[in-house]
This record gives structure tokens, sequence and C-alpha cells, in this order.
């Protein structure tokens, strides 16, 4: 009875057996993959190196183009300052009330070579001038809007666009008349609305510096003016398409 | 690459500009700005200096350019009549009529509205100049320059003072600055003063001898024409406004108006 007992537990335990090794074999992990080829694992080491040189070159490259544009920020402040102290010399010559028309022109000239930095300094002469340097100051952007016709049109649109009676009537005169001569088509919407806007003497006294202020006469000249220019710059819209 | 171009077109542009106005012949103007500029508001009639037209100058010659200058200053006040500011504009002197071309827009601007200067030459001072510019006739006359060259022979004060035109420029510029800002009854009284020392200004002439004394006069008979339209425009808008001293105005045989004589 005992061996019959022993039998039937050893035949049990050998099930048991039996499970526990099907159940091993699932559990084992499929078999390891062929090994890579030689190539593959180059490319792989090349990756892990440049895993760790691509966020230093990006740093590397966006702190240069930091330093770059500062310091390309630094030298044209730099250079604007020099040519500020420069030209100071000749916007006082152009101010010197013994200046002849001839002094007034070679002024002119050496001014505009500055480029975009020297168009507020003829701004400036065309406010404060005598008949002498105003007629300089003309030449001088005249020349100017043959060189950088972008900036000196930007500029030019400014002083008409200016209601706070910053400038004086005269300067919206000549600035009306250079933008039409220099054809800024950039400027067209702005004269057009100037052109609507300025209904009267009155409305005009409103816009610009009350020395003088202008008269009917003075009035009429200017809107003659923008009317001129309109047609310069409708012409020139059409020769550019 | 088309912006490079752009920016090569436009530094070739500017050189050629530079270029151009270096070698240009250099203009001989000395017309300065006025020494004595005065208030943006008022009306101005510059007073330039007296020069002599030769290089050297005869102690004789001197004394006449002395003299010419005190009585033209004088005549001026008188002329003048407190209606506008005189501006004494030391060392401003045209050596050409065409300087003013340059210069005219910017005079008018600051209400200038009469430039005067003298000359004299010979070695007894007695070939004169006088030069006008009327400034506010710029839109109805080119050129608004008037050249009279004359025998100054005699006492230069008294020359001056027959000099009619040095009177009737005078009013001539002022009524035309009122009748531009439509002051048409200001404009009247001087427009009517100018026409008449204008007509006597032109009679006088007689007939003329040299060409450049018939062409001052030719030049003074067109000035003439557009003071009489003016005069003509004013007392019409004047009546048409129902101004009661105006209402008895009747026009001659052609509908125009004219001077109250």
């Amino acid at each position: 009875m005992q061996q019959v007992q022993d039998s039937a537990a050893f035949v049990e335990l050998q099930k048991i057996e039996q499970s526990l090794k099907e159940l091993t074999s699932a559990l084992k992990p499929p078999a390891a993959p062929p090994p890579p080829p030689e190539k593959s694992k180059w490319l792989a080491g090349v990756w892990e190196v440049l895993k760790v040189i691509i966020p230093s070159l990006v740093l590397f490259f966006v702190t240069y183009s930091i330093k770059d544009s500062v310091d390309m920020a630094l030298h044209e402040r730099q250079l604007q300052l020099d040519y500020v102290k420069q030209m100071g010399t000749l916007d006082s010559a152009m101010q010197d009330p013994r200046l002849t028309p001839e002094s007034a022109t070679n002024n002119a000239i050496q001014l505009a070579a500055f480029g975009k930095y020297s168009i507020p300094f003829f701004l400036h002469v065309l406010e404060g001038g005598n008949q002498v340097s105003i007629a300089g100051a003309m030449q001088g952007l005249h020349m100017m809007s043959m060189t950088e016709p972008e900036e000196v049109c930007r500029q030019l649109t400014l002083v008409i666009s200016n209601r706070t009676m910053l400038y004086k009537w005269t300067s919206h005169l000549a600035a009306m008349k250079l933008l039409g001569e220099a054809g800024c088509g950039s400027a067209s919407s702005t004269v057009n609305e100037y052109n609507n806007s300025l209904q009267s003497a009155d409305i005009l006294k409103t816009w610009v510096s009350p020395l003088p202020p202008p008269n009917p006469k003075e009035y009429s000249e200017l809107k003659d003016q923008v009317a001129a220019t309109l047609k310069l710059l409708e012409r020139a819209s059409k020769s550019n398409h | 690459m088309a912006q490079s171009t752009n920016r090569f077109i436009r530094m070739t542009g500017f050189c050629v500009v530079l270029l151009s106005l270096f070698c240009a012949e250099p203009v001989r103007a000395q017309l300065i700005a006025c020494s004595m500029p005065g208030t943006p508001e008022e009306f101005k009639v510059y007073l330039d200096d007296v020069r002599p037209l030769t290089k050297t100058v005869p102690p004789r010659l001197r004394a006449r350019l002395e003299s010419l200058a005190r009585s033209l200053q004088e005549n001026l006040k008188v002329a003048v009549n407190g209606r506008a500011a005189l501006k004494l504009c030391d060392k401003r002197f045209p050596l050409d009529v065409s300087d003013f071309t340059a210069q005219v827009d910017e005079l008018d601007h600051m209400r200038v509205v009469l430039e005067i200067w003298g000359a004299l030459g010979g070695a007894n001072g007695d070939e004169g100049e006088l030069g006008f510019v009327l400034v506010p006739a710029r839109s109805l006359l080119n050129p608004v320059v008037f050249v009279a060259k004359d025998d100054f022979k005699g006492p230069m004060l008294e020359l001056v003072k027959k000099y009619i035109e040095l009177g009737a420029f005078v009013p001539v510029v002022l009524g035309t600055t009122f009748y531009q800002n439509d002051q048409f009854e200001d404009a009247i009284s001087p427009l009517c003063e100018g026409e008449t020392k204008l007509q006597v200004a032109i009679a006088k002439q007689g007939a003329s001898q040299t060409p450049e004394q018939k062409a001052f006069v030719q030049h003074e008979k067109d000035l003439l024409v557009h003071v009489q339209t003016m005069v003509n425009v004013s007392l019409k808008k004047l009546k048409d406004a129902g101004k009661p001293q105006y209402k008895a105005l009747a026009p001659d045989s052609g509908g125009n108006f004219s001077c109250p004589k």
C-alpha cells in the first residue's frame, strides 16, 4: 500500500517537474539576434559622439552669432558717433551767415558722403537755415535721394506725416517737393492722405510750426506742390510697372 | 546678388554725381545770406551792398559809391514808409543776375518782397546800375530781376530821387503780396500807386536807345499789364462782395475795372 502511494507521488512529482520545465522554457528570452555587422557598429559610435558634440556646437554658434550682432551694433554705434563728430563741423559751417552758395554746395557734398546719417542734418538745416544753406541742404537731399532713396523717402515721409507742429511749413514744402522728384512710391498713400486732409490754411496752421504761421499764398503754394508731387508719383508708378 | 548689384549701381551713381559736382565750373556767386535777416513774419526789403563795377576804385568813385549807398537807403526808407522792414545786407551782392535764380523761392518763403543793389563804374563813378528783384512777382514774370543801367552824372541824391522805379517797385510788390493773400481791399491802394508810378517811369524812358534799355522798358510794360490785371480782379471781387464803397464802381467798355482817377 505504501509502495502504491509512493509511485503515485512520484508520478505527480514528475508532472510538476515537466510543467516547471515548460514554464521555464516559455519564460526564456528569444534567441539573441545575430551580431551586427561592422559598419553599423561604426555608425553607432559616430552617433554617440555626435550626441555629445551637437549641443556644444549649437551653443557655440548661437553664442557666436549673438556676440557678432552685438559687436556689429556696437561698431555701428561707434561709427555713428564718429560721423556725428565729423558732421558737426560741417553742420556748423552750413549755419555760417557768411556762407557762399559755392561753399554750401561743397559742404552738402561732404555731408552727403556720410550716407543716411547726414539726412537729419539736412533736415535740421531746412528748419533753421538761411536762404543759402537751405539751398545747399536741398542739394544734399537731392544727392542722397540718388544713393539711398529708401532711407530718404522714409525720413521725408516722416516730415510730412508730422502733425504736432514740429516742422515749419517750408520743411513740409521741401519734403513734398523731394518726395516727388525722388519718385518715392512708398510715400504715395501718405501724400494722398495729406492731399485729402489739407483743406484750408487754418488746417495747415495746426500741423506746422507757428513761426511763421503760413498765410493763404503759402498754403496755396504747398497745395500746388502736393498736386505736383502726386502727379510725379503716379508717373513713377506707371514707369515701374 | 541682385542686392549687391543694386548697391554697386548706387555707389557708381553717387561717385558720378560727386565727380560731376567737383568738376563743374565753379559758381562765382557771392550772394551770402542777409546780415539782418529779420523776423519770420514781417515783410522785408533787402538793400544789398553798393559795389564798384571795376577792380580798381579811384577816390572819386569810392566817394560816389558811398553817396549812392546813403541815397538809396534814404529813398527806400521813404518809399517803404513802414509798410515793410528795410534790412541792410552787408557784403551781400550778386555777381550775376542769375545768382538769384537759386534763391528767389527761399526769399519769397522768408517774406522778402524786394531786393535792391547798386553798382557804379567809370573813373568818375558816373556809369550806374540799379538792380531790383521783385520777389512776389515770381509767379507772374520771368525773370523777376530788373537791372537798369544809366548815366549817373550829377548829384547822387537828386539822381536817385529821379529814379521813379525805386518808388514804383515797393508798392507794386506790396500790392502783389496782399493780392496773393486774398487781401483785395489792402491790395488796391499800393497796386494803384505802383501802376501810376510805373506809367511815369515808362513814359520817362521815351525812345530808348540801347537794346538793354529797350528790354528793361518792355519788362516794365509786362509788369504793368500784370498790375492792371490784379487791380481789375481785386475791384471786381470787392464789388461782388457787396462792399458799399465799391458799389458805384463801373467797368470800362471792355468790362474791366481800373484804378479810380
